[in-house]
């Protein structure tokens, strides 16, 4: 799963994974790995700056759509 | 071997206290209902020392860690490594539970090549979603609940004696039960709490003994 990297990840990507976390709650925080947890507004500069964590928010983001039309079809099963 | 349970709990931020909360709430209480005998190393008491005695002196089958971890260790309180490449050995014929970072994929392969061992984590970071407004009293979190109740069906599917395999099935089983709960409950902050739990069943390993029990 493992595939994207800071060459090819396309600007629009970020952008739409940047306006997702935009639409976050502020009441959330995300907790990765050992780094502390995070509010949006550390996430959201973690995306800005395309570093290691916001690379790993981009796959985790682009892994959950690939997988959006599986996912809802197992859903429409409960 | 002793069919008792090793759980070490170390509380030094947020992420170790959620996880140490939640490891109580479903983990522990279990075992007090089933009437299994565990060893609890909680806050400072999760060091490499004490870590050590009990593998030595109670022989547990079943070891639970919560912690912080990498490729090649998971630690205790404060970062102390507690298993790692060095004292590796003292784990094996074990079923070994890390909720914690990347710890299955060198660690993990590893023990999971010695004889009668089992070995289930993470080939890559544990990433979980909390609701900032319930921190206080992490175990009303419903949002924290979704990721940690996962990760933990592995333990009290070993604790109700099951073997590991159907341990690891039921966690992926638990992960798709609160995918599809977001996907038809669905609201604002869905798709990003979906891509987590997607991402934490993915990355989520068993290797070694598949036949393993307590």
């Amino acid at each position: 799963m493992r595939v994207a990297t800071k060459e090819n990840i396309q600007d629009d990507v970020w952008k739409m994974v940047k306006y997702r976390y935009q639409a976050m709650p502020p009441n959330l925080k995300i907790s990765i790995g050992g780094k502390k947890s995070m509010n949006k507004e550390e996430i959201l500069e973690h995306i800005m700056e395309r570093d290691e964590i916001g690379r790993m928010i981009v796959e985790a983001q682009m892994n959950f759509l690939r997988n959006l039309s599986n996912l809802t079809s197992n859903a429409s099963k409960m | 071997m002793s069919s008792s349970i090793l759980i070490t709990r170390p509380t030094y931020d947020d992420s170790t206290t959620y996880l140490s909360e939640w490891a109580e709430e479903l983990v522990i209480s279990f075992c007090k209902e089933k009437g299994v005998k565990y060893f609890d190393l909680y806050e400072n008491k999760a060091n490499r020392e004490q870590f050590e005695k009990i593998l030595k002196r109670h022989n547990p089958k079943l070891v639970a860690l919560n912690g912080h971890g990498s490729e090649n260790e998971v630690c205790g309180h404060n970062n102390e490594p507690l298993l790692d490449m060095e004292n590796y050995g003292l784990a094996t014929s074990r079923i070994i539970h890390a909720l914690a970072c990347e710890s299955s994929k060198t660690l993990g392969e590893k023990l999971s090549q010695e004889s009668n061992t089992t070995y289930l984590g993470y080939d890559e970071k544990f990433v979980f979603v909390n609701d900032q407004s319930r921190s206080s009293q992490p175990k009303r979190d419903p949002i924290l609940k979704s990721f940690l109740e996962p990760a933990n069906t592995v333990l009290t599917t070993i604790i109700k004696g099951n073997s590991a395999e159907e341990a690891y099935q039921r966690s992926q089983e638990k992960y798709d039960y609160w995918i599809k709960y977001y996907l038809t409950y669905y609201r604002q902050e869905s798709s990003i709490i979906i891509s987590w739990l997607l991402w934490d069943k993915q990355f989520q390993r068993l290797k070694g003994n598949k036949e393993a029990r307590l």
